[in-house]
């Protein structure tokens, strides 16, 4: 299945070039994040299709993922 | 107060429709804004507002009681623009000094400034641009021990903190005392906004772990970004004060500046 992907602030580096992973049935946030080589302590905030959600999230087909880190500067 | 006096002093803005009175007119009979606007007059400063926050909006504003968290990058501007809408009272609280370092985005930084309260200095630039609000400066850092006097009593909190420390306990003060808050955080080009009511999850979770990696220290934090950040906070807090609502509830709004794209998240995980 295919999984779009944005990463956001620090974790800009990580994001794919073509902007999707295709990953099997059944992966989880926690699968997206290894494909790409994302530490997961580095991840603070994920949503999924617009809305927060947990590494453990099982994914499905066409997903929008987009991920950020701790952002606190003012 | 004496409403025929104000009304003697009144003028007609033929072009806009209003009735206006100048500052000096109200101080001279010895009446505040308040005073005026219940005359359905627009005190002159407000004049080039008041097609937008019609009256009962603008009186809400002067009655509100609003506690600015921090006083550099966010709550410079926060601070700025809540007084030039004419919120009438407000709390700032920040326990820091300007440094240098402070200069590529704070707007009340400046070399006359470095090594001064920024509260305290927040006070006298709000006594120069806006006279007609009241102003209390604390100049120190909210901690366990004064949370909830120092954001209690007010209709509004706005977090323009620094940093993921301090977040924790603001928030968790505001809840304890059923105050509604405005958030904002930067990371170089990359802007979070969100309100937050008591009880309810939103843009706090951006900060629950205040161990985590803060992004900014790798990617600083810039002018546009901070003062449009601070610019959405002063937005969302005076559509909160003149209708009861936010927009940005449980939400977190992100910019991009980097790309240009704007996006809303929703930080329930509840469809």
């Amino acid at each position: 299945m295919r999984i779009a992907i944005k990463c956001f602030a620090t974790l800009a580096r990580f994001a794919p070039p073509a902007g999707f992973v295709e990953l099997p049935e059944g992966a989880r946030v926690l699968d997206l994040l290894a494909a790409l080589g994302i530490p997961e302590n580095e991840v603070k905030l994920i949503f999924r299709n617009n809305r927060h959600t947990a590494v453990e999230t099982v994914l499905a087909d066409g997903d929008e993922v987009r991920l950020f880190p701790a952002v606190g500067g003012g | 107060m004496d409403a025929a006096a104000i009304l003697a002093r009144a003028r007609r803005d033929p072009r806009r429709g209003i009735s206006t009175i100048a500052m000096a007119d109200l101080a001279d009979l010895g009446a505040g804004p308040l005073d005026a606007l219940a005359c359905g007059v627009t005190p002159a400063p407000w004049v080039r507002s008041a097609h937008s926050i019609d009256g009962a909006a603008q009186e809400r504003l002067a009655r509100a009681r609003v506690a600015v968290v921090g006083a550099g990058g966010l709550g410079g501007y926060v601070i700025e623009l809540l007084a030039r809408m004419g919120v009438g009272f407000l709390r700032v609280v920040d326990g820091d000094a300007f440094e240098e370092t402070n200069m590529n985005r704070q707007l009340l930084a400046e070399p006359a400034t470095l090594g001064r309260s920024k509260a305290q200095v927040a006070q006298e630039r709000l006594a120069r641009i806006a006279p007609l609000c009241a102003v209390e400066a604390h100049s120190v850092f909210v901690d366990q021990a004064n949370a909830a006097e120092l954001l209690g009593g007010v209709d509004v909190v706005l977090d323009c903190l620094g940093g993921l420390d301090s977040r924790p306990l603001v928030h968790a003060a505001c809840a304890a005392a059923s105050v509604p808050v405005v958030a904002a955080a930067v990371a170089g080009w990359t802007v979070l906004v969100g309100a937050e009511l008591p009880g309810k999850p939103g843009i706090s979770l951006v900060w629950s772990d205040p161990f985590a990696s803060d992004a900014e220290g790798q990617l600083g934090s810039l002018a546009p970004a901070v003062a449009m950040a601070a610019s959405l906070q002063a937005a969302e807090a005076v559509r909160y004060l003149t209708t009861s609502r936010f927009a940005l509830a449980g939400k977190v709004l992100h910019a991009d500046l980097s790309a240009c794209t704007f996006s809303i998240y929703h930080m329930s995980e509840d469809e």
